[in-house]
């Protein structure tokens, strides 16, 4: 388990050192002197240059990607370039309430998806898997700004059930921001409902086919300790894997949803990075993005080789 | 007469295959009674595994059963609710499958797999469990039961399977092709276990399976199925001895027996193939197949008569069915030497590592990957126009010096050289006259074809890469090509999903003859097809041989068909070769320990390898079957390896024991057998 | 039990042909738009500002006076070809990237594959946002983004397909006889990849129209004035007071697209996995 863990780890630290480097050389090569976006047209050459030589711009690519690595490792970030304010806190506080938003979506689309998907996947064919399997297909794909709209325009001016705006500010107690949290996390919820309802229902349906669920039919099992025993377990280690690859959905989806609701998240801050232009700010987003994104799909990697025996020893590889 | 446990009634299963259901069991009645095995014997698409499924209750969800009743003892099956079923499937039905792997649930331990089919209270259960498993004679159950399913080999896998199917008193036992993903020894012991249980605890039981030998070892009784209906029922003796029913006496015909010779004795297949359900003749399901068919039998369908009280057939002809097969004599089957005897391939100490994953830690401290060895050392020589057969069971790495010779792996050691020249280790640096030179069949007909070109465009390549041809050229050549594995013409534009296996594995062989090669290489060529099949394959190998003086390496596991089809024999294990030399030396006292072991494998009374876990890589020093071997071998054994020794006329034995001993001993087993 | 397969069939055929008929409208739409379309999809007219929808206007128009009907059709013009044509072009690189570096395997294999993998460990939006940051805001931009998004994706499903190809005996047939790596790779893999390719470009397609969609709402995709769904529910967002309709039209013409190339794909797939089984 231990060498398991190890290995996992190094892979780990390769991609996101390979995507550091993507993230790197994508904002490097933004169109445009910095320099100049941030002094304006009327700049002098020698305070550009100034300034270039300030932020370290002169020098080589290669002395800049390492200086910046090292500096994101180490918990240096930076001063964001547009608020002149350091960025860790900044970029910290809007995860922190990404995050909230998105443990709520996952509390309610994890158990609710896997529910509906299990119930289609046992009951395949009958008319209400035909319901549950052709409403969550349309739904998947569907952006949330349209859901998100949509919603507001039902809850919150039609009803007036919920707020429109989430703008939370940091020092609201928790039971406060409830409201304002519902909103998006149920549009968020939307899509990766219907997305982890469809692929549980596709493990259950393989498992119900596999030959040990016939043999443990075959010992006079009731069907719910089959359900249990025999097809939960199974079916729901390849729901582990798109749950993590939903992760992915969910963080693209996070970043409508905070646009959409005006959520003070990691998402609104890098649509406003970009909208600024704010190279380094923008830079720290998309690492912190990867990072969680990484780790959890290292999570869900353990929790799924806790899970079964073939991997957890190693010896099913390859 | 007693009541029989279990009796079928006129039972008709359908499968739904998109819109339509199709019948793949017709109007299937027997009776099995207690203590007694019924053998199913059929081939692929016969029905046998659907109607074993079907007496279970356990047919898949695409499976129904649109007529007749199932009784056990005297209840109705089909008509049962779910929890009467669900009380009969815990004490009295019980199967054991095809594949162990696949019905072991892979994320649970064996204990709580056994404990959860015996049920009841936990303590008594996980006694009962270790009990049974000793039963199954698992040396170390403890273990096994904290073990999960793919930790074990298949051997093992299975008799946990049989310990599953047989604790407590089950009524109706379904063997359905118990060993057939085991290899020849393992088999031989599972079966040995089967009969010893089955006598203890008198089941009725039903033995399905396409391999003859085992259901005439073990079946009281035997039922032929063919295309979905019985068409021979009989006790064992009698309906191999007298088959009274074409399908029978085809089948039988087919088996390559001791004392034929492929140069002498052309096998009898059975010409066609089997219909698919849903296409099937008006008349007689076998008609179309059949020598004796008439107008009688295409047009009206023969009920299953008794011809004694004991013997059934479905056949309107069934008294000219001729009795038997005559046995040739012995001495016909002298030793073809056709050849000049030159020499045509060599391989001088072949070997082949492969590395093993290297745990982390052993590699940050500079520890050497460990290896395993496929191949040990190989020394091999193969004339013109002969037939080599290479033996041996999976892990004796016969394959990898297949793919080393071809060039699909390259040799970590070692010369292989065609007509004494050195040929490239890698296919990519050979010439095309070394790529003509050396072709190769594969196990696998189904594989074997690209499932998007035409047979055409198949046998077109090879012509146009190898032979040098423009397509004109080429496109000439094919009906020639097609006509020496005996396929019609106009298979040209057929695609491999509109052949039968038979017909696949043809066009692959026609495929690797099409440019004359010197050797063509067979790996387990025949082994996935039927019996009736393999015996046409088996009959053109012999007849291309003749006609183009191609020789063969013939990679195998059947005994009988290396008995049948070649000149020379190399048995293997473990990466090495343990005897070597002319068919009929390598095959009669003195055996090495392994090949007697192999050679006795299909009687009950056989001689039985150890049953020993072996250990992944394989020690340098010592004799590589010693852990296993049946002949107690001394200390020698496991320290240095053994000596080769001549037992003349070229044939060399590597073992320690003298040959004038195992000459002895084995001349007394196989006596007895 | 009959009843009920019977009432899926049906409804698998229907939804089928439902998504089928949708995205043929839109097609048309957007191949007849300037026929169709009874206004510019860009001018403004101060006289019928957030008019509701009327015989005159069908669908209403915005805050600038711009006919709603009009810009959604000449919208479908725009998301169809953004993500219709990315969507080509990915599958396409993919393919080619996935069949023959695969193939080929070794050290360049594990190379591109890590570098794919590099790739999608960012998330597919942020990966578009930093895209479309670099390459600023415009149409071509847009079809970078889902060909860079895209490529990795799609080459991995090739990789997975030709990995369980690969050991084959026809691959292995091919090299024996000494055939060249463009025959193998094109006459032999290729055909075999395609059924899993065109599941999957179905499947991209969807996506990418959700993706086209949402870098217009985010502001960052299709610049105004142009006629983007995406742009156009950004535009509307506030106005759920005065002129709702100008906020549920793209809205809806989104919806109705994605769920119509859904329920599409889904037949794609199935049949294609029927035709597979046979």
């Amino acid at each position: 388990m231990i060498q398991y863990l190890l290995r996992r780890l190094i892979l780990l630290g390769g991609t996101i050192l390979i995507s550091s480097l993507i993230i790197f050389l994508i904002c490097r090569l933004l169109p445009g002197d910095v320099a100049r976006v941030l002094l304006g047209r009327e700049a002098g050459e020698a305070a550009l240059a100034a300034l270039r030589a300030e932020l370290g711009l002169d020098r080589p690519l290669p002395i800049q990607y390492l200086d910046w690595l090292i500096g994101f490792v180490s918990g240096d970030w930076g001063m964001a370039y547009s608020t002149r304010q350091p960025i860790r806190p900044m970029v910290l506080e809007r995860l922190a309430n990404s995050l909230l938003l998105a443990g709520a979506t996952l509390t309610l689309s994890l158990p609710l998806g896997i529910a509906l998907g299990v119930w289609a996947g046992w009951r395949a064919g009958k008319l209400d898997d035909t319901l549950i399997s052709v409403s969550t297909l349309a739904v998947t794909g569907l952006p949330e700004f349209v859901t998100g709209l949509l919603l507001i325009d039902l809850f919150a001016f039609r009803l007036r059930w919920l707020p429109a705006n989430s703008s939370i500010r940091p020092d609201t107690p928790f039971f406060e921001i409830l409201p304002q949290l519902l909103l998006p996390a149920i549009t968020a919820t939307l899509v990766l409902l219907a997305y982890i309802a469809r692929l549980t229902r596709a493990g259950v349906i393989s498992e119900l086919e596999q030959e040990y669920t016939r043999t443990a039919l075959l010992k006079g099992l009731s069907p719910l300790t089959m359900l249990r025993r025999h097809v939960l377990r199974n079916a729901l280690l390849p729901t582990i894997t798109v749950v993590a690859i939903s992760l992915g959905w969910l963080i693209s989806g996070l970043i409508v949803v905070e646009n959409v609701y005006n959520y003070p998240g990691i998402g609104r801050l890098l649509t406003f990075a970009i909208d600024r232009r704010d190279l380094l700010l923008l830079q720290a987003v998309a690492m912190v993005t990867v990072v969680i994104f990484a780790v959890a799909n290292l999570l869900a990697d353990l929790m799924y080789a806790l899970l079964d025996p073939r991997i957890r020893l190693g010896s099913e590889e390859r | 007469m007693t009541i029989p446990v279990l009796t079928v009634n006129n039972l008709t299963v359908a499968y739904r295959v998109g819109q339509q259901e199709l019948a793949v069991v017709r109007e299937v009645s027997l009776a099995v009674h207690e203590g007694e095995i019924l053998g199913i014997v059929g081939e692929s698409g016969s029905g046998k595994s659907t109607l074993g499924l079907a007496i279970l209750q356990a047919l898949p969800s695409t499976g129904r059963i649109c007529a007749g009743q199932v009784f056990l003892d005297g209840v109705e099956l089909t008509g049962l609710s779910g929890s009467a079923r669900r009380a009969l499937w815990a004490n009295s039905l019980r199967l054991v499958p095809q594949n162990p792997l696949a019905a072991l649930n892979p994320t649970m331990r064996i204990g709580e797999q056994l404990i959860e089919a015996i049920g009841g209270d936990r303590t008594t259960a996980t006694a009962q469990a270790i009990n049974v498993l000793k039963r199954v004679h698992i040396p170390d159950p403890a273990r096994v039961m904290r073990s999960y399913p793919h930790e074990l080999s298949g051997g093992m896998q299975q008799r946990v399977m049989i310990a599953m199917a047989l604790h407590g008193t089950p009524r109706l036992l379904v063997l359905d092709e118990p060993t057939t993903s085991l290899d020849v020894t393992t088999e031989a012991a599972v079966i040995d276990l089967l009969a010893e249980l089955i006598a203890e605890k008198q089941p009725a039981t039903i033995f399905i399976s396409h391999n003859l030998g085992l259901v005439a070892r073990l079946a009281t009784r035997t039922a032929v199925m063919y295309a979905g209906e019985l068409v021979e029922v009989a006790p064992t003796a009698p309906l191999f001895d007298r088959p009274r029913h074409p399908y029978t006496q085809g089948l039988l015909q087919s088996l390559p027996r001791p004392g034929l010779r492929y140069d002498h004795h052309p096998l009898h297949p059975i010409n066609g193939t089997i219909p698919a359900p849903g296409a099937l003749p008006a008349g007689c399901v076998f008609a179309p197949r059949c020598s004796l068919a008439d107008e009688r039998c295409r047009r009206e369908r023969p009920s299953l008569i008794a011809i004694t009280e004991h013997h059934l057939t479905r056949c309107h002809y069934w008294q000219q069915v001729t009795q038997g097969v005559p046995l040739p004599s012995v001495a016909a089957s002298s030793m073809s030497s056709n050849g000049n005897g030159q020499v045509l391939l060599t391989t001088h100490h072949l070997t082949k590592t492969i590395a093993r994953r290297q745990s982390l830690f052993d590699k940050l401290r500079g520890q050497p990957a460990p290896v395993v060895k496929a191949l040990a050392g190989v020394d091999l020589t193969v004339h013109r126009n002969r037939i080599l057969g290479v033996v041996g069971e999976s892990g004796s790495g016969k394959t990898t010096l297949a793919r080393c010779l071809i060039g699909l792996s390259e040799p970590s050691s070692g010369t292989i050289k065609l007509l004494d020249i050195p040929l490239a280790p890698s296919i990519q640096r050979r010439s095309r006259e070394e790529l003509r030179r050396l072709q190769m069949v594969l196990q696998n007909p189904q594989e074997a074809l690209n499932p998007a070109l035409t047979v055409g465009e198949a046998l077109l390549r090879p012509l146009i890469r190898l032979g040098r041809m423009n397509r004109r050229e080429a496109r000439q050549r094919i009906p020639e090509l097609l006509r020496l594995v005996k396929l019609p013409p106009d298979y040209i534009d057929r695609r491999p999903a509109q052949l039968s296996g038979g017909e696949k594995q043809r066009v692959a062989i026609a495929r690797a003859l099409a440019t004359m090669p010197d050797l063509l290489l067979l790996d387990e060529a025949v082994s996935a097809l039927d019996v009736s099949v393999q015996a046409a394959v088996l009959n053109l190998l012999a007849e291309v041989k003749e006609r183009t003086g191609v020789s063969y390496l013939f990679i195998t596991h059947d005994l009988a068909v290396v008995s049948y089809l070649a000149d020379e024999v190399v048995v293997m294990y473990r990466g090495q070769i343990v005897e070597s030399g002319p068919v009929q030396a390598v095959l009669a006292p003195p055996l090495h320990p392994y090949t007697e072991a192999l050679l006795t494998a299909t009687s009950s009374r056989g001689v039985r390898l150890r049953e020993v876990e072996e250990p992944d890589s394989l020690s340098e020093s010592g004799c590589p079957f010693y852990r296993r071997c049946p002949r107690t071998p001394g200390d020698i054994c496991a320290t240095t390896p053994p000596p080769w020794r001549d037992a003349g006329n070229g044939h060399r034995i590597r073992c320690y024991i003298p040959l004038e001993e195992l000459q002895i001993i084995q001349r007394s087993v196989l006596i007895e057998l | 039990m009959k009843l009920s397969r019977f009432v899926r069939a049906f409804f698998a055929d229907l939804a089928t042909a439902t998504g089928t008929t949708i995205v043929i409208l839109f097609l048309g739409l957007a191949l007849f738009g300037p026929l169709i379309a009874p206004y510019s999809p860009t001018r403004q007219n101060a006289d019928a500002i957030r008019l509701p929808p009327s015989t005159t206007h069908v669908l209403g128009t915005d805050r600038l006076g711009r006919d709603l009907f009009s810009r959604i059709i000449y919208g479908a013009r725009d998301i169809l070809l953004l993500a219709g044509g990315g969507t080509i072009l990915a599958v396409l690189s993919g393919t080619l990237i996935g069949v023959s570096v695969t193939y080929l395997g070794g050290w360049l294999e594990e190379l591109v594959f890590r570098i794919f993998d590099g790739l999608l460990a960012l998330p597919a939006l942020l990966l578009a946002l930093l895209l479309l940051g670099t390459v600023g805001p415009s149409r071509s931009g847009v079809l970078l983004v889902i060909v860079v998004v895209y490529t990795p994706i799609v080459a991995r499903v090739v990789r997975s397909v030709v990995l369980s190809l690969k050991p084959r005996g026809f691959i292995e047939a091919a090299r024996m006889r000494g055939e060249r790596l463009g025959y193998i790779l094109w006459r032999e893999l290729l055909p075999l990849v395609a059924p899993t390719l065109a599941v999957e470009a179905a499947l991209r397609f969807s996506y990418a129209i959700f993706l086209v969609a949402s870098l217009g709402f985010l502001g960052v995709g299709v610049q105004p004035p142009s006629p983007d769904w995406g742009l156009m529910v950004l535009e509307a967002r506030n106005e759920f007071a005065l002129a709702p309709w100008s906020l549920y039209a793209p809205a809806a013409a989104i919806a109705l697209l994605v769920i119509g190339v859904n329920l599409m794909a889904e037949g794609v797939r199935r049949a294609i996995r029927e035709d597979v089984t046979r």
